[in-house]
C-alpha cells in the first residue's frame, strides 16, 4: 500500500473465484498485491489453489468478485480491452497447434492492438516484430511452421508474441511447465533479462528454486491469503514450510529442513 | 443331449415354417397364361372353373418382375372345400373392403356396393358426394398413408379385403403385421397399365369380387366400345396432329411420362403427337428443364399442369416458362375441373372407368370444334 | 534498425501466394465460362457465343442467357458463400469438420420448408400457392434459418465456452431434422417426393428477382466476413488468448454468427441445403495457399468454392445426356475425396488446429 506509486499493477482486496451459473465460488480471502516495474513476480502457492484464476483476473479474461485491480492506476474494469491488451499481455499453458502458422505469423499476432481494422502489418508493427523476435533469439526460426516447434521454442515464441504486443506488464502462467531443465533455464534466464530491460513480469510456477533466484518478488498463495515479499524474507520467515510438505516427510531425503537449506543456496 | 437337440430342431423348423408363409405373398408363383376374358389389361386375368374363379394379379407393383399371386375367389360358406393356401381364399361376395385409392372406390360405387367400403386411405381426398358423406358419418375410416397406416384401426374394421396398391416393394412391409394375422391383401396395379382401356377393365377385378361380373362387363363393355368407337372415328379424320407436353418442372428437373404411359395412347387416339412418344421406361423419368424446354418450344398444347390451376401460378413457379408458344397462345388444360373442396380430384376417381370421356375431352381439345359445343367434362382451360 | 532478410517474412511467400490468386481467377473465369457451354442441351460452342452476343435463334438465346446464365451465377454465389462461413465455423471453433450447416440452420430451413410442403399441401405435390410460387419455400426456409440464428444469439450470449455451442448447435441441428422425420412419416407419396427433391437442392430454378436476393444477400455476407478477417486470425489462437491481446470475444460471435447465417441462410434458403463445400473449400484454400491468415484464406475460399462448386454443376448437368443429377450428390462425390486428399497428403495437417 505504500508502494502505490510505484507499482505498475496493484491489487487491492481482490476476491477471485469462478461462476457456476447464477451461483459463484469465491476461492480465497481478498487479496491485496502489488507489482513494480521492472519487477519480476513469482506466483507460488499448492495446485489448485488459485494461481490460474488469479493471473486470469489479473489479467481482465475473468471477472472478479470484488476488490480493485489497478494497472498504473487506473482501473482495470473501466480500460476498454483494446486498449488494456496494449498494457497487459498474457501467456497461459494452453497449446496452440494451428497448421500452416509460422513463428512470425504467431508473433505477428501479437501486434493485434496496435494494428488497423484488417490487421494489415505496417513499418511500426514489423519492427516490434522484428525486434520481439530478435530478443526472443528466433531470427532462425521465422519461417518453421509452430507444429513443428519443441516445447521450449514455442515458448519462446509465444513470449515474442507478448513482446510484440508492447505490453509493459506481462502475466505468465506457469511459463516453464513442460520443459526440460535446460528449457526451463533458457525460459527463467529470458524473463529475467526482460524484466531487467524494464517489464513488469508476473508469473506462476511449481520450481521454487528458479523462483527463489530470479524473482524480485514472491507472491506466496495460502489457504488463509496472500503474502509478499522478498524471496529471502519469505524464506527466513519461514512461510514457505507449508510448501515443502508436511510433517511426514521429516526423517527421509525431503525433511522441511533439509529442502529449506538446499533453497538456501538459490538466493 | 438329445432333447437339446430336438428342442433346435423344432426352434429351427418353427422359424423356417413362420418365414415361409411371411415370404409367401413375396414369392414368385409362375403360372402358366391362362386364357382369360381379359382383353386389355395386362396384370390381371380371371379363370373360371368348377369350384371356384381364379384371379391372378400379374406383377403387382414396379419392379415385381416375373411375380405372380393368384386368389381363389370362392362362394361364402364354401371355403372349406378348397385345397388351397388360405390366406389366397377369399369368400365372395366381399362384404367389407379397406381401399388404398380412391380409383378403387369408383369402381366399386359402380357395381352399387359403396356399402361395402369401410376404410379408405386419405378420406378427405375422396370426390364422390355419397362416399364422401359416408366417411363423413364415420362410416368409412380413415386408415393413414404408406407407413403410418394404422394397422390396429384395420384390424378393427377387421375387412374381408384390403385392396393395395404398391409403389414398390416396401410397402409390402407396411401391412405385413396384417397380413400375418390372417387379413386379405390383393394389389391392384391398374395404375400400372399401359393401356387406357386397361385401366378400366380392372372393374371386372371387382366384378368378380362382388360377384357381379355382368354388370362389370356391361359397364365395362359400354366404356369400352364407346372408346374404339371414338378412336376409330378420329382415325379416320385426316387432321394436323398437334404436338403435345405434359406436367411441370419441379426446380431443376422435369419428371417426364415415358412413351409407353397410358396418357400417351390418350394423345395418340386423341389424334394429337406426345413430344416424348418414342422414350420408353417404367417410371417418370428425370430430365433437365434445359432439355424438355427445347422440346416444349414445340408444343403446341400443354396438359396436366399438376398443381398449377392459373397462367400465373405457371409463371411464378418459373418465369422461362411464359415464354413457351403453348403458353402465349394460352393452349394450356389441366385436368382439375371436377375436384373436391378437400382436394379430391375426380380425373383419378371415375376417370379410370371413362377411359372414352377422358379421350372426348382430350380429342376436343387438340382439335377444337370437332365435336361441335362439347364442354369437357374432366378438363378445364387454364387462364 | 536494420534486419537481417531472413528476419522479415520472405517475399516470395508473397509472390507465391499472389501467383496462386492469379492462376485461380483465370481458372474461374474459364470454368464460368465452360458452364455455359455444357449443358444438357448440346449446343455449338460457336452458337452460344452468338446467343451472348445476342444474334443467336431466340431458343439458344433463351437457353444460354435464361437457363445456363443465371445458372451460372447462382452456382458461383452458391460456392463463394458457402465456403467462407464453412472458413468462419471452422476459426471460430476451431473443429476441422465444423462447415455452415453446424449451427442448425439447413436443418432450420429445411423444417421451414417442410411445413409448407408436408404440412399444407393438400392434393397439390408441388408447391405453387396464389401465385407465390417459389417464393413460399425461399420464405419459409429463410424464416425457419432466421429462427435458428437467433436462438443460437441468445445462447451464445448465455453460454461462455464455445464448444458448449458448438454442442447445442448440433443438438439443435439434429433435434429439428427429427421434427422433420416426423412430418415425413405421416407424408404421402407425392408431397414426400416434393420434399425429398428440395433437399438434393437445384441451382437454375432460379428467377431474375430471387438471383438479385441472393446476390445482394451474399454481398452482404461478404462485407461482413472481410471485416472478421481480424477476429478471425486473433481466434486461431483460441479465445483465451484473443481475448488477452484485446479482441471483444461477445462481438466477434455475434458478427461471425450473423455473417454465416445470412450466407448460409441464404443460400440455402433459395438453392436447398448444399452440402460438404463448405467442409471442404476451406481445407483445400489453406493447403494451396499454405497459411493460416485470413487476409488470404478469405479471398482464396472464394475463388476456390466458386471453382469446386462450378466444376460439381457441370458434372451435375451430365453434359450430353438428357438426365441431370442432384447438386448435393455431386457435391459430395466430388467433396469426399478431395478431404481425404487434402488430409493424408499434406505433413502438416496432422491436425488442423
Amino acid at each position: 500500500m505504500d508502494n502505490t506509486d510505484k507499482s505498475i499493477l496493484s491489487v487491492r482486496s481482490l476476491e477471485i473465484g469462478y461462476r457456476k451459473g447464477r451461483s459463484g465460488r469465491i476461492l480465497l480471502p481478498p487479496l491485496t498485491v502489488s507489482a513494480g516495474s521492472g519487477e519480476l513476480v513469482a506466483v507460488i502457492g499448492r495446485n489448485g489453489i488459485g494461481k490460474s484464476t488469479l493471473l486470469r483476473t489479473i489479467t481482465g479474461l475473468q471477472p472478479a468478485f470484488g476488490g480493485i485491480i489497478l494497472i498504473k492506476g487506473e482501473e482495470l474494469s473501466g480500460i476498454p480491452r483494446l486498449q488494456l491488451a496494449r498494457k497487459i499481455g498474457y501467456i497461459s499453458t494452453e497449446i496452440i497447434n494451428v497448421s500452416n502458422m509460422t513463428v512470425y505469423d504467431l508473433v505477428a499476432l501479437g501486434r493485434f492492438p496496435h494494428t488497423n481494422w484488417i490487421g494489415t502489418i505496417d513499418r511500426t508493427s514489423r519492427e516490434a516484430i522484428d525486434a520481439a523476435i530478435l530478443k526472443t533469439r528466433l531470427e532462425s526460426f521465422t519461417d518453421r511452421y509452430i507444429t513443428e516447434l519443441s516445447d521450449g521454442e514455442r515458448q519462446r515464441v509465444m513470449i515474442a508474441r507478448v513482446l510484440a504486443q508492447d505490453a509493459s506488464i506481462m502475466i505468465m502462467d506457469e511459463p516453464l511447465a513442460f520443459l526440460d531443465m535446460p528449457g526451463k533455464y533458457e525460459i527463467a534466464t529470458l524473463i529475467h533479462e526482460l524484466a531487467e530491460s524494464g517489464k513488469t513480469i508476473v508469473f506462476s510456477t511449481h520450481d521454487l528454486s528458479i523462483a527463489l533466484k530470479v524473482a524480485d518478488r514472491i507472491w506466496l498463495i495460502l489457504k488463509e491469503g496472500i503474502i509478499e515479499g522478498t524471496p529471502e524474507e519469505l524464506l527466513e520467515e519461514g512461510s514457505f514450510d507449508s510448501m515443502f510438505g508436511s510433517e511426514s516427510f521429516n526423517g527421509g531425503p525431503f525433511s522441511v529442513s533439509s529442502v529449506k537449506n538446499y533453497l538456501k543456496n538459490f538466493l | 443331449m438329445r432333447s437339446e437337440v430336438i428342442c433346435w430342431v423344432f426352434i429351427v423348423l418353427a422359424f423356417t415354417s413362420s418365414c415361409k408363409s411371411r415370404v409367401d405373398i413375396l414369392t414368385s408363383e409362375k403360372y402358366p397364361d391362362v386364357k382369360s376374358s381379359v382383353f386389355y389389361a395386362q396384370r390381371f386375368s380371371i379363370e373360371k372353373n368348377d369350384s371356384c374363379t381364379i384371379l391372378t394379379i400379374k406383377e403387382p407393383w414396379q419392379g415385381a418382375e416375373g411375380i405372380s399371386q393368384l386368389f381363389y375367389l370362392v362362394a361364402r360358406g364354401k371355403e372349406s372345400e378348397l385345397k388351397a393356401d388360405p390366406s389366397r381364399i377369399i369368400p365372395v361376395p366381399v362384404e367389407k373392403i379397406i381401399c388404398m385409392s380412391s380409383t378403387h372406390i369408383a369402381m366399386i360405387s359402380a357395381l352399387g356396393e359403396e356399402r361395402s367400403i369401410s376404410g379408405i386411405s386419405g378420406t378427405n381426398y375422396i370426390y364422390d358426394n355419397r362416399i364422401l358423406t359416408l366417411a363423413d358419418s364415420g362410416f368409412i375410416r380413415d386408415i393413414g398413408y404408406d407407413a403410418g397406416i394404422n394397422n390396429e384401426l384395420i384390424l378393427s374394421i377387421s375387412p374381408d379385403l384390403i385392396m393395395m396398391y404398391g409403389i414398390g416393394s416396401e410397402s409390402a412391409g407396411y401391412i405385413s403385421k396384417i397380413t400375418e394375422l390372417g387379413t386379405k391383401v390383393i394389389y391392384n396395379a391398374d395404375y400400372l397399365e399401359t393401356d387406357p382401356l386397361g385401366k378400366a377393365e380392372w372393374i371386372k377385378v371387382f366384378g368378380a369380387l362382388y360377384c357381379k361380373e355382368e354388370k362389370a362387363d356391361s359397364v365395362f363393355n359400354a366404356a369400352a366400345d364407346s372408346y374404339n368407337e371414338l378412336k376409330s372415328a378420329i382415325g379416320k379424320m385426316n387432321m394436323v396432329k398437334p404436338a403435345v407436353l405434359l406436367g411441370l418442372p419441379y426446380r431443376d428437373t422435369w419428371f417426364i411420362s415415358p412413351g409407353n404411359s397410358y396418357i400417351k395412347s390418350l394423345i395418340t387416339d386423341a389424334g394429337g403427337v406426345y413430344l416424348w412418344k418414342d422414350t420408353e421406361s417404367s417410371f417418370s423419368m428425370p430430365y433437365s428443364f434445359e432439355t424438355v424446354y427445347m422440346k416444349a418450344l414445340k408444343a403446341d398444347y400443354w396438359l396436366n399442369t399438376g398443381g398449377a390451376g392459373t397462367k400465373n401460378e405457371i409463371n411464378s413457379l418459373d418465369p422461362k416458362l411464359a415464354k413457351l408458344q403453348c403458353y402465349i397462345s394460352g393452349n394450356i388444360y389441366n385436368n382439375t375441373r371436377r375436384m373436391s373442396p378437400g382436394g379430391g380430384n375426380d380425373y383419378w376417381e371415375s376417370g379410370t372407368m371413362n377411359p372414352d370421356i377422358i379421350l372426348k375431352d382430350i380429342a376436343s381439345i387438340l382439335h377444337p370444334g370437332l365435336f361441335g359445343n362439347y364442354v369437357p367434362v374432366y378438363y378445364k382451360k387454364i387462364e | 534498425m536494420n534486419n537481417g532478410p531472413d528476419i522479415t517474412r520472405p517475399d516470395f511467400s508473397r509472390r507465391y501466394i499472389s501467383l496462386i490468386f492469379i492462376i485461380m481467377l483465370v481458372l474461374l473465369a474459364v470454368l464460368f465460362i465452360l458452364d455455359l457451354f455444357l449443358g444438357s442441351v448440346a449446343i455449338s460452342p460457336s452458337y452460344i457465343l452468338k446467343a451472348i452476343f445476342g444474334t443467336a435463334g431466340p431458343d439458344v438465346e433463351t437457353i444460354v442467357m435464361d437457363f445456363r446464365l443465371p445458372k451460372a451465377i447462382t452456382t458461383l454465389i452458391v460456392g463463394i458463400a458457402l465456403s467462407i462461413s464453412g472458413l468462419q465455423m471452422q476459426t471460430l471453433f476451431r473443429n476441422p469438420l465444423a462447415g455452415p450447416y453446424v449451427l442448425g440452420i439447413s436443418s432450420g430451413a429445411s423444417l421451414g420448408v417442410a411445413v409448407v410442403i408436408l404440412g399444407f399441401s393438400s392434393s397439390i405435390a408441388f408447391v405453387n400457392l396464389h401465385g407465390l410460387g417459389n417464393w413460399i419455400l425461399v420464405i419459409s426456409a429463410w424464416a425457419g434459418a432466421g429462427v435458428v440464428m437467433l436462438l443460437i444469439m441468445y445462447i451464445s450470449s448465455r453460454v461462455r465456452n464455445i464448444m458448449t455451442i458448438l454442442i447445442l448447435g448440433m443438438m439443435l441441428a439434429s433435434g429439428l431434422s427429427a421434427v422433420v422425420s416426423i412430418m415425413q412419416y405421416f407424408s404421402s407419396e407425392t408431397m414426400l417426393k416434393a420434399y425429398v427433391i428440395w433437399t438434393m437442392g437445384s441451382l437454375g430454378n432460379l428467377s431474375s428477382g430471387q438471383l438479385n436476393v441472393l446476390v445482394i444477400s451474399v454481398l452482404a455476407g461478404i462485407l461482413l466476413s472481410i471485416f472478421s478477417i481480424k477476429m478471425l486470425n486473433a481466434l486461431l489462437l483460441g479465445e483465451n488468448y484473443a481475448g488477452s491481446i484485446g479482441l471483444n470475444i461477445r462481438f466477434a460471435r455475434i458478427l461471425i454468427f450473423a455473417c454465416t447465417s445470412i450466407l448460409a441462410g441464404s443460400v440455402t434458403a433459395f438453392c436447398g441445403p448444399i452440402g460438404f463445400i463448405g467442409i471442404a473449400v476451406p481445407h483445400i484454400a489453406r493447403n494451396i495457399f499454405r497459411t493460416s491468415d485470413h487476409k488470404v484464406l478469405i479471398p482464396g475460399s472464394i475463388l476456390a468454392g466458386g471453382i469446386v462448386m462450378i466444376i460439381s454443376d457441370i458434372v451435375s448437368q451430365l453434359p450430353g445426356s438428357e438426365s441431370v443429377l442432384p447438386i448435393n450428390s455431386v457435391t459430395s462425390l466430388i467433396g469426399i475425396p478431395v478431404v481425404i486428399w487434402v488430409i493424408l497428403g499434406k505433413r502438416n495437417n496432422s491436425r488442423s488446429f
